[in-house]
């Protein structure tokens, strides 16, 4: 896998990091429309990626000129035209460009490497149909340069007869470079399935053309080859015929199969290397056992395309399969097909769809295992058996090459149903609306919601791989709400991997889709975040190192009644902010932080009004708490309590009676339940508060400080007259934590307990409960080994099923994520572990497959220096570090290329566009629940990405 | 400026050579100084001499010829943050490094370190013996004591964040406590007294008698010697507790020079010294990580120690007067030691980090040295037995690198029988 060149991207970066900050929030690209609302005049609807995050668009009507195809580069906040009037059109200068104002109905993208010059580079060329000519294919050479605008084209894409021409495209897809990958129609039908229709190779072709002085050129050409592998007497160009009596798609002999639409979906993927095609059908049998199935596998050799099932009959059973079923009349639905490799080295068929016995099958996204196993092509890409044991290959060297399962599902139960949770992205179906469309990387899946159900608000979501102690998908976090764009019609989605940066194709309020905006780091759209930024910036100045802590308190937090909370927390003051109104509902625009109130001697001491829904409290009891890191909210009876803790203390929100609010009441939309005279008043004598953790189940509260672990029963205090019951449970210099512990991060679950401290991580012992553990009780803590570690675990992430980190030990059990840090010698890398419970409930802590060398157990990557935490999401691998000096803060990326088995990947990150030339502190990454927003605290100023 | 110091000096050293008895220094605790050697007798077989000295505040000269401090001439300011750096993780000093948890804003950790150096007295014994062929073969034994006080660690870090408050708490306001447990160093004064390292030295001297109308005589001299070993010790614990000598080693000794006397009343001449320590092994405070500080090292290891060549070039000019003995002799010297190098022994610390240290690199020193000397060999009659000497110097260091000096006064108080 060649590693980025990434010494030529480093003035792109200053370009765009510049750019970033002279631009409107949440930018939009400008194309040929001077409207400050939208990019284009026109429509546009089909796009595709090239080379380094290139995004190009295709009008989808005429009237768009030059603009028919534009493209945009990382660095830049404009379209340029790729489809001017006059071009080389197959190598003939100045001809009418049959691109020029037309209608592009699909896109694809070759980036085909170009060694010809010193420096490898990769060239984007666009695949493109039109509208009007649907059996015609073009081939554009992108080039900001209209000189070197180039297409190519191919006015006769055949059918599966070879003789035809077919209807029409309906589908594209690449393979790496060269092959385009055509899904055709018959020539007389207009559905696919029908009569002759099948997929086509089309490839760019160079031969030597002999010129009148007798020099020889090369010169490209849009070529259509006979994918089709079986045999004729005559020399013609066929595609590879795929119908309704195609045999992969029927189960049973007698089984009638009708494909349904031509919404077919192709992906190539590059890991196996093998294409998938998705398509919509039902089948009709007489007999018991028959049904269908809705994807095929390709394979390509010597140009031509042999299909494969995707599972054998036999392995299909009466359950509901997913990418096919059983029964005399069934429907499967797959709207679109792709591949996933995952961290793990593991490979996976994501699809949108399934059977329809499930309802809708636009709101289901299911992850399914293939084999992986080049050596056996006859099952390479089909699926996997369930349950079966990666298998890992090594290089001569020893050192990993790859994994890959190798056992194809064969007989009945060898499949995933759709109740699996190992395969259902998102934990089950998306409640928000149907699904637009999917893009996946690595261990995380992107769904797009254009038309919401109503009541919801659409958007982007995510949802991110958990793993087992193998390395297999068992299970997946809930679907999440990304990007920080909730108000926007959102039709296609990309992220930069480099960057992190997300570009989105808008629809306006008359449902045109005209506008392509991309995320960027700065203080905030004005519908999104932009309030709340400005108002905390205000409130967090520099002078006081800013925000020192942000929490989101979701609606299901015990205490909250149906908002969503920020807590933003710093140099003795704590602000609230209301970020939603419900957990479908984020707040944006002049609806966030409107009306703030500001109070002070750390109390309310004013009446809030009933539009305000945000507060900051400053001084009082707070001002003996120091900078203030960490919060906690939660209720226990009709008690709702507000816990801060910072370097030199902890704080309670407390009222007259005791508590924060009455829980019954609030705290609820317009901060109601905030009682006037409530004042935060001191607890204990705590002195640097790393974090503060709610066991709400069990009203308990933990505070992580430097020194020690305490547990307070928050039933049983009573904290108006400072009678607390607390028990300490790890303290430094009491076995097995040494004279200088210091204890950095920790998450309680139920009855287990994992923390991070400066000698390790350790979990509570399985015979102890965390509940009612003390000190004196023998062997409380048991160290989790780090394998080729530091030793010093300083940020611990929590990947969840249901994305709350104390749900660790839920469902199938998370993943754990591990900062292993040694700043004395300015080292740092990560490791994963996840958490297994078996039937008695028991949990056990194993580390993933992470290794380089064989039996070799190791750390997932290694960074080039010291960082102080990380955010994983599964697609991007967020990583920071404070100003060192002489050494500057950095915010970076880990490289796209990062998996399990590759070695140095933490050496290789792409700075993240975020102006840290004033900055030295820079706090942990925050994606906010309820917006998708990430927020990122610098001592500086807070910035949003949205 | 330079040349207004140097007559300042000049001028100083005049009024003091008149108010204070015999004085004495520090500067290079040096065990031999050939400059301030009487000059021998014809006739005489042996020469006894004292050389009481005293030094002024000692001052530090960085590694740009700043004058500094004389806790400063490493590192403008000491970081107490990167002293904890490149350790094990699960040592004490990493544990330490780890609760601390902060990273350098400039400012957070550091100190500025001062203190006041003085020499509070130091005398040399010498005695001389005359042998055939114009060579006196010399034994100097010197004596020391030093102290340093008014150590001041002023703390730099602010006190706006919690990483501020992390680094007050847990490292910086009980600051010697800590460097004391996490690397028994003592950040206080101290007063060491001690011998230095005895030195033997063979001098040749030859006179050529010019008969010409301005120069008169041409005196050569040539020597080589050696020291040996009984000074006092570096002391890794203690703040800059330099060795009074070359640090339990010997050293070789190798100069000439020449003294062209002119007219009856005027010397000058030149002289040039080599030294080579020879390297030994002893246990030494090394760094760590490349990025810290040298007067706050904690780790100590052995280590060899590979000195350098020291160079000496002496300049000088005398005015005397045969009647009555008197003469007044000026001197520029530069004294320079190139790059030590260190190698740590075992595979525990990085050689290469270690010689990162300030306190090797190369160190240079300028000075004026001032001198009036009294010969009563000039006003007594010829047949007396013994014939005393006296003088009065002044050393007045005025530029230097990485280097402690403090300006000397001593006096030589010598005679020949």
């Amino acid at each position: 896998m060649a590693a980025p060149t990434y010494s030529m991207k480093l003035p792109f970066y200053v370009i765009i990091l510049t750019a970033s900050f002279t631009l409107s929030a949440a930018d939009l690209i400008k194309g040929d429309s001077d409207n400050e609302t939208q990019s284009f005049i026109h429509p546009i609807k089909a796009c595709c990626i090239g080379a380094a995050s290139r995004f190009y668009i295709g009008a989808s009507e005429p009237e768009s000129k030059e603009f028919a195809i534009a493209g945009m580069i990382r660095e830049s906040d404009k379209f340029f035209p790729l489809t001017p009037e006059k071009v080389n059109v197959n190598e003939k200068e100045e001809q009418q460009n049959p691109l020029y104002n037309s209608s592009i109905n699909l896109m694809t993208m070759l980036c085909e490497t170009d060694s010809s010059g010193l420096v490898e580079t990769k060239v984007d060329r666009i695949a493109a149909t039109l509208s009007t000519s649907a059996h015609s294919l073009y081939l554009i050479d992108s080039s900001t340069d209209p000189k070197k605008i180039r297409v190519l084209s191919n006015d006769n894409i055949m059918d599966a007869t070879g003789t035809q021409q077919t209807s029409n495209i309906i589908s594209l897809s690449v393979n790496n470079d060269k092959v385009i990958f055509a899904a055709v129609n018959d020539h007389n039908e207009q559905l696919f399935g029908k009569g002759n229709s099948g997929i086509a190779i089309i490839g760019r072709q160079i031969t030597q053309e002999k010129q009148q002085d007798d020099t020889t050129i090369a010169v490209p050409h849009l070529v259509q080859v006979d994918a089709e592998p079986t045999q004729t007497p005559e020399q013609v160009t066929r595609a590879a015929k795929l119908n309704n009596e195609t045999p992969c798609f029927k189960i049973g002999s007698d089984t009638k199969v009708e494909i349904l639409n031509n919404d077919v979906s192709m992906f190539w993927s590059t890991g196996l290397p093998a294409f998938y095609a998705g398509f919509s059908l039902k089948a009709q049998s007489q007999q018991e056992y028959a049904g269908a199935r809705a994807v095929v596998v390709g394979y390509v050799i010597l140009n031509k395309i042999i299909y494969k099932k995707i599972a054998p009959d036999n392995a299909f059973d009466k359950k509901n399969n997913i990418v096919g079923g059983l029964g005399s009349n069934v429907t499967i639905s797959i709207h679109q097909v792709l591949a996933l490799s995952t961290t793990t080295m593991l490979n996976y068929l994501v699809v949108l769809g399934g059977n329809t016995s499930i309802g809708n099958t636009r709101r289901t996204v299911y992850a399914l295992p293939v084999v992986s196993n080049k050596t056996n092509l006859w099952t390479h890409g089909v699926l996997a058996k369930k349950d079966s044991v990666p298998t890992n290959f090594y290089k001569e060297s020893n050192q990993l090459e790859a994994r890959g399962f190798i056992v194809p599902a064969e007989n009945p139960g060898d499949l995933y149903s759709a109740d699996d949770v190992a395969v259902q992205v998102g934990h089950g179906s998306l409640k928000e609306g149907d699904i637009t469309h999917v893009f996946a990387y690595h261990d995380a899946v992107y769904a797009i919601v254009t038309h919401p159900d109503e009541g919801y608000k659409g958007g982007i979501f995510h949802s991110q791989a958990i793993f087992d102690e193998l390395g297999r998908i068992k299970e997946w976090t809930s679907w999440k709400r990304v990007g920080g764009n909730f108000y926007d019609q959102i039709h296609y989605a990309h992220i930069d991997t480099q960057t992190g940066i997300m570009t989105m194709m808008c629809s306006t309020s008359n449902g045109a889709i005209n506008t392509v905006k991309r995320t960027h780091w700065a203080s905030g759209d004005k519908q999104g975040l932009a309030s709340l930024v400005t108002w905390l910036n205000q409130k967090f100045s520099t002078e006081i190192s800013g925000i020192a802590g942000l929490n989101e308190f979701t609606c299901s937090t015990p205490g909250l009644n149906q908002i969503n909370l920020l807590v933003a927390t710093g140099n003795n003051r704590v602000a609230l902010a209301q970020l939603a109104t419900c957990e479908n509902c984020p707040l944006g625009g002049t609806d966030i932080a409107r009306n703030p109130i500001d109070c002070f001697d750390g109390s309310i001491n004013q009446k809030l009004s009933e539009d305000s829904n945000a507060i900051l409290i400053t001084g009082g009891a707070l001002t003996n708490c120091g900078t203030i890191s960490s919060s906690a909210i939660t209720a226990t009876g009709n008690s709702g309590y507000l816990f801060v803790g910072g370097s030199k203390g902890l704080a309670v929100l407390l009222n007259d009676k005791g508590y924060s609010w009455d829980s019954c009441i609030g705290l609820a939309n317009n901060l109601v339940g905030l009682e006037p005279n409530s004042a935060f008043k001191q607890i204990g004598s705590y002195k640097f508060i790393r974090s503060l953790f709610c066991d709400h189940e069990h009203a308990l509260l933990y505070i992580i400080c430097d020194e020690r672990i305490d547990r307070i029963n928050i039933a049983t205090s009573n904290f108006l007259t400072g009678d607390i019951s607390v028990q300490t449970i790890a303290q430094r210099n009491i076995a097995p934590f040494g004279r200088y512990e210091t204890f950095f991060d920790g998450v309680f679950s139920k009855n287990n307990a994992i923390i991070g401290t400066s000698s390790g991580l350790y979990r509570i012992s399985s015979d102890h409960d965390v509940r009612n553990a003390t000190l004196s009780s023998a062997d409380l803590w048991n160290k989790i080994p780090l394998a080729e570690g530091l030793s010093s675990v300083k940020y611990i992430q929590f990947i969840t099923a249901t994305n709350r980190p104390q749900d660790y030990t839920q469902s199938k059990g998370g993943n754990i994520y591990v900062l292993d840090v040694n700043n004395s010698k300015h080292r740092s890398m990560i490791h994963r572990f996840t958490v297994k419970l078996n039937s008695a409930g028991e949990i056990t802590i194993n580390p993933l497959p992470d290794h380089f060398i064989y039996d070799h157990p190791s750390y997932y990557a290694e960074f080039d220096g010291y960082r102080d935490w990380f955010n994983n999401d599964g697609m991007l691998f967020f990583h920071a570090r404070k100003r060192n000096n002489p050494d500057e803060p950095m915010f970076a990326l880990l490289s796209p290329y990062t998996c399990c088995g590759i070695q140095f990947a933490g050496n290789i990150n792409s700075t993240v566009p975020v102006d840290l030339n004033q900055a030295s502190i820079i706090r942990p990454l925050v994606r906010l629940h309820s917006s998708g927003a990430w927020l990122l605290a610098k001592d500086d100023k807070l910035v949003v990405h949205e | 400026m330079i040349r207004y110091q140097l007559f300042r000096y000049i001028f100083a050293v005049s009024a003091l050579v008149c108010s204070y008895h015999v004085l004495q220094a520090m500067n290079m605790v040096r065990p031999y100084k050939f400059w301030y050697d009487p000059a021998p007798h014809y006739g005489t077989r042996w020469q006894l001499f004292v050389r009481p000295e005293h030094g002024l505040r000692a001052r530090g000269y960085d590694c740009c010829n700043n004058r500094v401090n004389v806790l400063q001439i490493w590192n403008a300011e000491q970081d107490a943050l990167a002293m904890l750096d490149g350790f094990d993780i699960s040592s004490e000093i990493g544990q330490k490094r780890e609760q601390l948890d902060v990273s350098s804003n400039g400012v957070r950790g550091r100190f500025k370190a001062c203190a006041d150096l003085d020499v509070d007295f130091g005398c040399t014994f010498a005695l001389r013996r005359a042998l055939p062929h114009n060579i006196m073969l010399g034994l100097y034994l010197p004596f020391y004591t030093i102290r340093l006080h008014n150590v001041r660690w002023i703390d730099r870090t602010l006190n706006i964040n919690e990483d501020d408050e992390r680094v007050h708490q847990y490292l910086t306001d009980d600051f010697a406590r800590n460097i004391c447990e996490l690397g028994q160093l003592s950040l206080g004064s101290w007063r060491r007294t001690g011998l230095g390292d005895l030195a033997l030295v063979g001098n040749w001297i030859e006179d050529f008698i010019q008969p010409r109308p301005y120069l008169k005589n041409v005196r050569i001299n040539a020597r080589a010697g050696a020291t040996f070993p009984t000074g006092l010790k570096y002391d890794p614990d203690k703040l800059i507790a330099f060795p009074f000598g070359y640090n339990n080693t010997a050293c070789f000794l190798f100069g000439g020079g020449l003294n062209l006397t002119f007219f009856t009343c005027l010397h000058a001449g030149f002289d040039v010294e080599l030294r080579k320590p020879i390297g030994n092994s002893f246990v030494s405070r090394i760094r760590t990580d490349q990025c810290q500080t040298d007067l706050l090292l904690l780790q100590k290891a052995c280590v060899y120690h590979d000195y350098a060549f020291q160079q000496q070039y002496t300049l000088f000019g005398e005015y005397f007067n045969t009647w009555t003995g008197l003469s007044f002799k000026l001197m520029y010297q530069f004294f320079k030691i190139g790059d030590d190098l260190l190698s740590v022994f075992g595979n525990t610390f990085s050689s290469r980090t270690a010689n990162c240290s300030e306190f090797h690199q190369e160190r240079v020193l300028h000075s004026i040295i001032t001198m009036l000397n009294f010969d009563a060999g000039a006003v007594m009659n010829s047949y007396c037995r013994a014939i005393p000497t006296v003088s009065l110097y002044g050393e007045w260091p005025f530029r230097g690198k990485r280097f402690i000096a403090c300006p000397i006064i001593g006096a030589v108080i010598g005679v020949d029988f």
